[in-house]
């Protein structure tokens, strides 16, 4: 079988050039900036444009800006894929509902990846997959997906952790990690993303002492250490 | 094994491993995963990244053996022989 590649631009990779790691909106000239160097990206043969919008700081991204893009992708053929926003209103179609207006408004190829249905979905997969039947018959619109054949998802821990922690980049996010004060406020808020701490297991340990922990789930490396209701471990 | 609140246990390894460490997850559900998979509209795709000793499904296959992703498999497959037949 034949290997086909082809790359695309991450908004992320824009944002950091253009904006940096700030949790803001882009100017006008940081949105004429990204959409110079998207330019730029496609005439030297990238496909369109992608992005991650969980993850900082290609997420401080609105849809606006988001539409200035995919309009710029639009005018050389390119497509917009898009890991959509999951924490985006409903939690369940809105973050797609996001995807296909900007595809709507930018007049672009609108792709969904890794689009299946929830183990703890907030409505069924007729509900998904009809949102997109609907927006291509309804309106014409093109609008793809696609799905990974396995029940398991995979991806960096901290997208586990606060818009807020990741504001101003990686030297932030270690110096909110060694903060105490904000310590106390992530116990509050980071939760697993799944069922439970038990259901997330941990890997990619680079220092050997940490190898222990390779494949334990997160309740199993903190020894099952429960939140009291003052959100402290007992 | 560190006998501390999970999100503390998070927050040490993360600052130990330059804020590297990865994850696997249950998250789908495989009742309706076929559908997706099946639809006219979709492809198959992967999302992980080859990392650490404990990866996830899609770094060691990329094709489940889930009853209801059997037709792409196939598919793949199937494609994989008629080209290599050539």
């Amino acid at each position: 079988m034949a290997v086909n590649i082809c790359y695309l631009v991450g908004n992320a990779p824009l944002r950091i050039a253009a904006v940096g790691w700030d949790d803001r909106p882009a100017t006008a000239a940081e949105q004429a900036d990204m959409r110079a160097l998207l330019r730029e990206a496609m005439e030297e043969g990238a496909w369109g444009l992608s992005t991650g919008l969980d993850y900082p700081p290609g997420s401080y991204a609105d849809t606006d800006e988001l539409v200035g893009l995919s309009t710029e992708a639009a005018r050389l053929g390119g497509i917009y894929h898009s890991h959509v926003r999951y924490r985006l209103g409903d939690r369940f179609l809105d973050p797609f509902r996001e995807a296909i207006d900007i595809g709507r408004r930018a007049g672009i190829p609108a792709h969904i990846t890794h689009f299946y249905q929830r183990l703890y979905s907030l409505g069924s997969a007729s509900d998904m997959l009809g949102l997109l039947e609907r927006a291509r018959e309804s309106e014409g619109l093109d609008v793809t997906f696609d799905s990974y054949p396995y029940i398991y998802s995979s991806t960096r821990l901290l997208i586990m952790f606060p818009d807020w922690l990741h504001n101003g980049g990686p030297a932030s996010i270690v110096a909110g990690l060694r903060s105490p004060e904000t310590r106390e406020r992530l116990r509050q808020e980071v939760r697993p993303r799944g069922q439970s701490w038990q259901d997330i297991w941990l890997t990619y340990f680079k220092h050997q002492h940490n190898h222990q922990f390779e494949g334990r789930s997160v309740a199993e490396i903190a020894h099952h250490a429960q939140p009291a209701p003052g959100g402290r471990p007992v | 094994m560190r006998n501390q609140h999970p999100v503390d246990a998070l927050c040490d390894l993360l600052l130990e491993e330059d804020l590297q460490t990865s994850y696997t997850a249950l998250s789908g559900d495989a009742s309706s995963l076929g559908r997706f998979i099946a639809h006219p509209l979709s492809m198959v795709g992967s999302d992980a990244v080859l990392l650490g000793e404990f990866p996830s499904p899609a770094d060691v296959r990329l094709f489940s053996n889930h009853p209801g992703v059997n037709l792409p498999a196939r598919k793949a497959s199937s494609a994989c022989r008629t080209q290599s037949a050539r």
